[in-house]
């Protein structure tokens, strides 16, 4: 529904903020942010792998496999110093620009 | 159920990512499509519908794979890793001869992964490579085109200069018309002669006057070459004969640039200053050149030829001026052919040269002839060149060798595994070969770089200077020399890497046994190296001291701030002595008047002028003794405008210069210089005594000597100086004058008002060899100056290589050793000595091979005797100097691998392994 711009501009910063509260791995990821937004935003698999093996070669994250009784073992996510820093980061340059476009849509002609 | 890792990997293709990359990609998709299949199975869909649906839900493998490789960065493969998978997943051929071919490529790309492992050390050793090849290249290229090629004419072999010789000892002169009739007439084995000589003319047509050096030479002269004209026809065998109307073939050049390659040159009639015009008869070829030895001056570019008219019969014989080439019948052989002429010039000095007894007419080949003077050195260089590479694969089969010893275990282990001995050496051998072709192909880039460069700075007379390039046959030589120094530089690493004894190199590795065979072989390597070292070094010491004291010689005047130019007065319009002496003098007046200037002379020829004024006989008195029979002298002698000396700065010795009053009114006078001044009257002054001019039976005309000078350096640098007598032009005025201007302001300022009194005066005619007086000296000594730039180049880069190699051995002896040198510290020794003893090991390698140099130096000693001057080949104080010179960089080099030694901790060393 949004467009690829906007939704390639924002991926990185949605799965740095999710990944904050603690690891998940990809397919959950991709699940949680179809669900948390209500099914407006869905990003494909074969966007959204490629998107976190871009944020573990810049250090943000850091994937680590997990065993887990009875099934096939999974690549955990997790945030590492860094990302944390560059999430903070993208979510003020965020607020900023939503607020600024906002003043322009909101004032008046003039 | 299906196996999602399959089908992940049976769609997705990551040939860039390393196997366990790949392999953790896979693994995660799988993962991922089970989730999202399991979801789907939640959700209602059966369990083939869910597969179905997760099968489609990556829909572009393609994509998919290059967003994850591109994404996946750091864990790509390196290129040389898929080629060389890619090689080895080829299906292996049939034993044998092909399996050997097959692996070439396998062991070339295991070769650069090697070179690239180690980036330094396989720069250092392309960057030594391409430094002497290039060098051989370039030098190669000279001696190729000057020394190799045969002269671009038809049977080169077969052509030659005939010349006078007074005596065995003396130096050859040109031949007098007689003299070359003689031979036409006498000689069997000869095809023919044909008369060379030169002068000036100025051309009126096409432009402004310009002054052309004209070739005036017997009608023979091309047949005998065997050329074919450009356009036209060349002279009717008549065309010498006087009388004969005078015909003209231009040079190719001349046709091009100044009647614009026009197509009816031919039967036109161009005009010069001098007599009627004159009808072309035909174009030279172009490119053509006439090579003739550079002692015969005749000048390597002649822009028109004309027919020289003369009765050979009715000359004087004595009058020497006359170039001779000759050329053999066919089957001819040269040492006959001087036979003939010994036999001639015997039967000929009965009747003619009672008083010159030992008259012989020496004849030599052309080519040997012409490059005489510059062969030897020309092979001095390229020895030296020789030397730079030997030098270099030497270091890199040190280098090569070092890096064997690390990789001991490496061929054992394979040797166990059953890898050939050969396959080894073939490794060894290819990495050498690869580094040489490199490094061959960077040295070809440089040295055609450099011959370019270097063309610019050739002295301009150097023989044959047009076939200096690289060529087939210099491409061809340097690949070889590529390959035999790949080959030297790698052999014997190769030869060390096969023959390692298994099971001791499986337990000692690098320190054993095997370690210090390698040692004692470097240091041989190292010794060598030094020693071709100091034989550069002293070569290059040699020939720089030669070059300095060739620029320490006494001219005699001094060539300063001093514009040079020739005026020549056609004989048409300037018919007598009187009316050229009255323009020369008038325009010698009017340059003195001109701002800037300081003082202005002239004489027929300036040192190293281009030509070469013919030396008449004079003769002299012998004391006061009229009826004593006057004694025959040959000196070189010339006429000179007033103020000639004192424009030159040549110091007075005795008596006076001339001055504006030696006209042809006044007392007949002469200079002569101190060399004959002591020789005539070794006991008394020359001031007062006689001179005649002229040769017998006529009456002889005497001067008087009002003036002694230094006998000035005319001619040569380093050869004999003739005697020298000057005359007034007042009393007997040349056809041309070189005027020497010297000046307080730049010198070639004055050039353009000069030309403007000149055509002032007259209007026809034009300057020629316009040169400052400095620079032609400096030309003179041009090729020395070059060869002194190459030699000490050579050396130097000799030099740099050797200290690597020293610094390299000594360095990997004290890690050898390191064990060795942790127990002294452990047992008391203190730094001191550690350093004293490493440096010392290095200090007797470098004595080793300064000792070895020095012999060899002193035993090649001789070739290099005829490029010196002033310095013996044996000079003790160069030798000495060298090699201490040597002895402490070779400590220096040593200093660092002392200091790290000294600095081993002894527990670590005792450790160590």
């Amino acid at each position: 529904m949004f467009s690829s711009e906007l939704k390639k501009g924002s991926m990185e910063m949605l799965i740095l903020s999710l990944l904050e509260a603690r690891p998940r791995h990809g397919y959950e990821l991709g699940k949680l942010i179809e669900t948390r937004s209500g099914g407006k935003l869905k990003f494909a698999l074969p966007s959204l792998y490629p998107a976190l093996l871009r944020l573990e070669k810049r250090g943000l994250i850091k994937g680590r496999w997990v065993e887990e009784p009875g099934k096939r073992s999974r690549c955990f996510y997790r945030l590492t110093a860094e990302g944390l820093r560059v999430l903070g980061v993208k979510r003020e340059t965020w607020k900023e620009y939503v607020a600024a476009v906002d003043r322009i849509l909101g004032a008046p002609n003039a | 159920m299906r196996d999602w890792e399959d089908f992940v990997r049976g769609h997705l293709e990551l040939p860039q990512l390393l196997p366990e990359r790949e392999q953790r990609i896979v693994r995660e998709l799988a993962a991922m499509l089970e989730d999202a299949a399991a979801d789907a199975r939640r959700a209602g869909l059966s369990p083939d519908e869910a597969e179905t649906r997760m099968t489609s839900l990556i829909g572009d493998w393609t994509s998919l794979a290059s967003d994850i490789q591109r994404a996946d960065r750091p864990h790509r493969r390196p290129r040389l890793q898929t080629l060389q998978d890619r090689i080895d997943a080829r299906p292996t051929g049939r034993a044998g001869r092909w399996t050997m071919l097959s692996r070439i490529p396998q062991d070339l790309l295991f070769a650069l992964r090697m070179m690239r492992k180690r980036p330094f050390f396989t720069a250092a050793a392309i960057l030594t490579l391409a430094l002497a090849i290039g060098a051989n290249t370039a030098i190669f290229s000279a001696v190729h085109g000057i020394l190799l090629e045969p002269f671009p004419y038809p049977h080169p072999d077969r052509l030659g200069v005939v010349y006078t010789q007074w005596s065995p000892t003396s130096d050859v002169f040109w031949m007098s018309e007689q003299e070359v009739q003689d031979l036409r007439d006498q000689s069997q084995l000869f095809q023919g002669f044909a008369s060379l000589l030169y002068g000036s003319a100025t051309l009126l047509e096409g432009g402004d006057p310009m002054r052309l050096t004209v070739g005036m030479v017997s009608a023979n002269l091309f047949s005998l070459l065997e050329l074919q004209p450009a356009v036209g026809g060349f002279f009717s065998p008549d065309a010498d004969v006087p009388g004969t109307p005078v015909q003209a073939i231009l040079s190719h050049e001349l046709w091009r640039t100044r009647f614009g390659g026009d197509p009816d040159i031919v039967d036109r009639e161009i005009r010069f200053d001098s007599d009627t015009p004159v009808r072309v008869a035909g174009v030279l070829p172009e490119g053509f050149r006439l090579h003739v030895p550079k002692r015969t001056n005749f000048p390597a570019r002649i822009d028109l030829w004309y027919p020289y008219q003369v009765d050979y019969r009715s000359g004087q014989r004595g009058n020497r001026n006359i170039t001779t080439l000759a050329k053999l019948k066919p089957g001819a052989t040269w040492s006959q052919a001087q036979a003939e002429l010994d036999r001639i010039a015997a039967s000929l000095r009965e009747e003619f040269y009672p008083s010159d007894s030992e008259v012989t007419f020496p004849a030599f080949p052309l080519h040997s002839d012409t490059v005489r003077e510059i062969r030897p050195t020309l092979l001095i260089l390229l020895a030296a060149s020789g030397l730079v590479l030997l030098i270099a694969c030497v270091n890199i089969a040190n280098f090569l060798l070092a890096r064997g010893a690390t990789r001991v275990k490496e061929f054992a282990i394979r040797t166990a595994l059953g890898a050939g001995r050969g396959r080894l050496m073939s490794q060894s051998l290819i990495e050498s070969l690869v580094l040489a072709i490199i490094g061959g192909a960077a040295g070809i880039l440089l040295a055609w770089a450099g011959v370019r460069v270097l063309s610019a700075y050739l002295p301009s007379k150097l023989p044959r200077l047009d076939a200096i390039q690289i060529d087939a046959v210099v491409l061809g030589a340097s690949t070889a020399v590529s390959l035999v120094a790949g080959f030297f530089s790698g052999v014997v690493p190769a030869l060390r890497s096969a023959r390692s004894d298994v099971n001791r190199s499986l337990k000692e590795g690098a320190r054993g046994q095997t370690g210090s065979l390698r040692v004692r072989l470097r240091s041989i390597l190292v010794v060598s190296e030094i020693a071709l070292s100091l034989m550069l070094l002293i070569g290059g010491i040699l020939i720089v001291r030669s070059f300095l004291n060739l620029q320490q010689i006494q001219l005699g005047y001094d060539p300063s701030d001093t514009l040079t130019f020739t005026v020549g007065l056609p004989s048409k319009r300037y018919p007598d002595d009187e009316a050229r002496y009255r323009f020369f003098r008038t325009l010698q007046e009017r340059i003195q008047g001109m701002a800037g200037v300081q003082s202005v002379s002239g004489n027929v020829l300036l040192p190293f002028g281009r030509f070469l004024w013919i030396p008449s006989f004079t003769f002299y008195h012998p004391g006061d003794d009229p009826s004593a029979e006057p004694q025959v002298i040959s000196a070189l002698a010339r006429p000179a405008l007033p103020g000639y000396f004192h424009t030159l700065r040549t110091p007075i010795a005795e008596g006076r210069d001339f001055e504006a009053r030696d006209t042809s009114d006044s007392e007949r006078v002469a200079i002569i210089d101190e060399t004959l001044a002591s020789r005539l009257w070794p006991d008394s002054s020359a001031i007062g005594k006689r001179l005649a001019r002229g040769s017998l039976p006529k009456e002889p005309a005497y001067a008087t000597i009002i003036g002694v000078v230094p006998n000035l350096c005319l001619t040569t640098l380093t050869g004999g100086r003739p005697g020298q007598v000057y005359w007034p032009a007042g009393q007997g005025s040349p056809g041309s004058i070189s005027y020497a201007v010297r000046s307080r302001v730049p010198p070639q300022s004055l050039l353009k008002p000069i030309q403007a009194e000149v055509a002032a005066l007259d209007p026809n005619l034009a300057l020629d060899e316009i040169a400052l007086l400095k620079d032609t000296v400096s030309e003179v000594m041009a090729p020395q100056r070059m060869t002194s730039v190459l030699m000490v180049a050579f050396a130097l880069i000799g030099l740099t290589i050797a200290l690597v190699g020293v610094y390299a051995v000594i360095s990997y002896t004290v890690n050898l050793r390191t064990y060795e040198i942790g127990l002294r510290f452990a047992l008391g020794a203190r730094p001191w000595d550690v350093y004293k003893n490493v440096v010392g090991h290095g200090m007797r390698l470098a004595a080793l091979g300064i000792l070895l140099g020095l012999a060899g130096t002193a035993a090649l000693a001789g070739t290099l005797r005829s490029l010196l001057f002033g310095v013996s080949a044996t000079d003790p104080s160069s030798y000495a100097a060298v090699s201490l010179a040597l002895l402490a960089t070779a400590s220096l080099a040593c200093l660092l691998p002392a200091r790290r030694a000294a600095r081993v901790d002894p527990l670590a060393a005792l450790h160590h392994e």
